[in-house]
């Protein structure tokens, strides 16, 4: 049990240093080292799920320290696909939100405990995934729309599209919607409710209400202007859902 | 003449206002829940009978959401038909507004199965144990056995629970109920969901020291022995986790007495009593099983079905047309 521990705590650190070193090499230009680094934070990463899923019997998505290294990984992961069609600061800017999310884990006492009853369902893994992928797609978003504030007064328009934001906002609303309904039926069969006046499922119709909202903005020609500070504005959402909920309130979700 | 009316009411501009204001009141809906834990609790379901019974000052952001949400539902229902209007006569990115059809759908009957939960929906709280508890709307239900399983810390795994269901029109079922595996009942609106359950003393086995014989003892269920009644009057656990018997003594011409016993194999000083010349010792515990759940009632669960199939259906178009977009 403490030699797999101690396997956990090499696998995280390590993880979280390839994350580093792959921040390092983006900024140098170096992307091939950088792909390479980041595959070895995903390596490292499975292997900590998997000593984990091991020790714990079940999906290791559970506890804050399994909650925080997997939206790490999820952030990473989107930034990978998306290499290609966005810029190197904005894919580096990604990775340190990644990073800032690794680097979180250390600041909790890692005590690997077994699930409650409630979480032995297979719709506890189906759900928070989804949703952390969502937020990996939203936070791409958000970057993008950020590092889209400089030419909010160049363009002819005074706006540029950006449809690659839309897009990724597409993605996380499936994402969330999929992660809504698992949610809504785990709900039901756990607790007789699909929905509670619960702070985390309150901020969770919030965001699916407030990047659905979002989709629509490019159809709206006197709301365009305002497209960019709103998804930047997403972010913030995204981080009370998930920081704020979680730690600072009477939640059923606190970690 | 009916399509500039529903413009006017389902005007995308607006729509798009109403979504952010329908968001910054949930979000301020969370801040005075959170601020006022005294006057919410922390774990409640979508029960809006709450919010009317009384009705309160602070529940303000909830009266103005009902109004919100309205006036947010009304421009939805407009945009969708005028989209059901629409999709008849375009030939062109009808894909993008079956999506739009089917997700506003869903959610404009997750609405509507809110506001119909939340005032004609119900939940409770029972104890079940062998004896038949009468549950609104479903029958007499009675505990017949609880198991649970544990983790190798100890820490709890899952507890199950077989449940007997006597129905009003005299139908008898049995059902195993388990943590996420609820009972169901009249195609899901009704639910008895487990919330915990153990196995409870409910009286005890002794054995007479001369001849070995056993027999049962329950509360208040008094038996003739050596010359005298004794009555089982309770147990207790005591401050060192053992479970005491207390019997009370009676004799004719005497004053009764309040004999204990520790129900425990192992404390042989004190798991047996001693009555006149008759020695009772301890044989065993009888145990009934004792299940805490919650039932629900909600009327809206066909409407949440049909949402989640619509929900389904949009989600699966939305997948498809985000691929079309990316390629």
């Amino acid at each position: 049990m403490s030699e797999l521990e101690s396997i956990i705590g090499f696998s995280i650190t390590a993880a979280t240093v390839a994350l580093a070193a792959a921040i390092l090499l983006s900024m140098f230009g170096r992307r091939g080292e950088a792909t390479l680094s980041l595959i070895l934070f995903t390596c490292f990463s499975v292997v900590f799920f998997g000593i984990r899923a091991y020790l714990k019997d079940f999906f290791p998505f559970t506890d804050k320290v399994e909650s925080f290294m997997t939206l790490s990984v999820l952030i990473a992961l989107c930034g990978m696909i998306y290499r290609n069609k966005i810029s190197n600061k904005e894919f580096i800017t990604l990775l340190l939100l990644a990073l800032a999310a690794a680097l979180t884990t250390f600041v909790f006492t890692d005590h690997i405990r077994y699930p409650t009853a409630y979480l032995r369902t297979i719709w506890y893994p189906m759900h928070v995934p989804l949703s952390f992928a969502a937020y990996a797609f939203w936070f791409l978003a958000g970057i993008n729309a950020i590092f889209a504030i400089r030419t909010l007064s160049g363009s002819a328009g005074g706006i540029q599209d950006r449809p690659l934001v839309t897009q990724l906002n597409r993605n996380g609303f499936i994402f969330f919607t999929l992660a809504m309904l698992f949610g809504g039926i785990w709900g039901y069969l756990a607790w007789g409710a699909y929905f509670m006046w619960d702070p985390k499922i309150l901020w969770s119709v919030i965001l699916w209400l407030y990047y659905g909202n979002l989709l629509h903005i490019d159809n709206l020609p006197r709301f365009r202007k305002w497209k960019i500070p709103l998804y930047t504005i997403g972010m913030f959402l995204i981080m009370i859902t998930f920081v704020g909920t979680g730690f600072f309130t009477r939640s059923i979700h606190k970690f | 003449m009916i399509y500039q009316i529903l413009e006017i009411l389902g005007n995308r501009h607006a729509g798009f206002i109403l979504c952010l204001i329908v968001i910054i009141n949930l979000a301020v809906g969370s801040l005075v829940m959170n601020m006022n834990p005294e006057l919410y609790p922390p774990f409640f379901p979508f029960d809006l009978k709450f919010f009317f019974q009384p009705t309160l000052p602070v529940h303000w952001w909830l009266y103005l959401l009902l109004f919100t949400f309205s006036l947010f539902a009304i421009n939805m229902t407009a945009c969708f038909v005028e989209s059901l209007i629409r999709i008849r006569d375009t030939t062109t990115g009808r894909l993008r507004l079956f999506v739009g059809i089917f997700i506003h759908a869903a959610l404009i009957l997750t609405m509507a199965a809110h506001i119909y939960d939340g005032f004609y929906g119900d939940s409770g709280q029972a104890t079940l144990s062998p004896q038949p508890t009468s549950i609104a709307g479903i029958g007499n239900v009675s505990a017949l056995s609880v198991r649970s399983t544990h983790h190798p810390d100890g820490s709890l795994k899952d507890t199950e629970a077989i449940l007997k269901i006597d129905q009003p029109d005299g139908h008898a079922t049995r059902q195993r109920i388990a943590y996420n595996e609820p009972a169901t009942f009249e195609g899901g609106q009704r639910e008895i969901i487990i919330q915990g359950g153990q196995k409870r003393p409910a009286g005890v086995v002794l054995m007479q020291k001369k001849d070995g014989k056993t027999f049962e003892m329950m509360p208040y269920r008094p038996q003739q022995i050596s010359n005298g009644r004794l009555t089982l009057k309770g147990m207790y656990q005591s401050q060192m986790g053992v479970i005491v018997a207390e019997f009370i003594w009676e004799r004719i011409s005497e004053q009764p007495q309040l004999l204990s016993m520790a129900l425990h194999e192992s404390m042989v000083r004190h798991n047996k009593i001693a009555l006149g010349n008759e020695t009772l010792g301890y044989k065993g515990m009888l145990e009934v099983p004792v299940v805490a759940v919650m039932t629900r009632y909600n009327p809206a669960i066909p409407i949440i079905l049909l949402s989640l199939l619509v929900a389904t259906i949009g989600t699966v178009l939305q997948i498809y047309y985000a691929r079309i977009q990316s390629s």
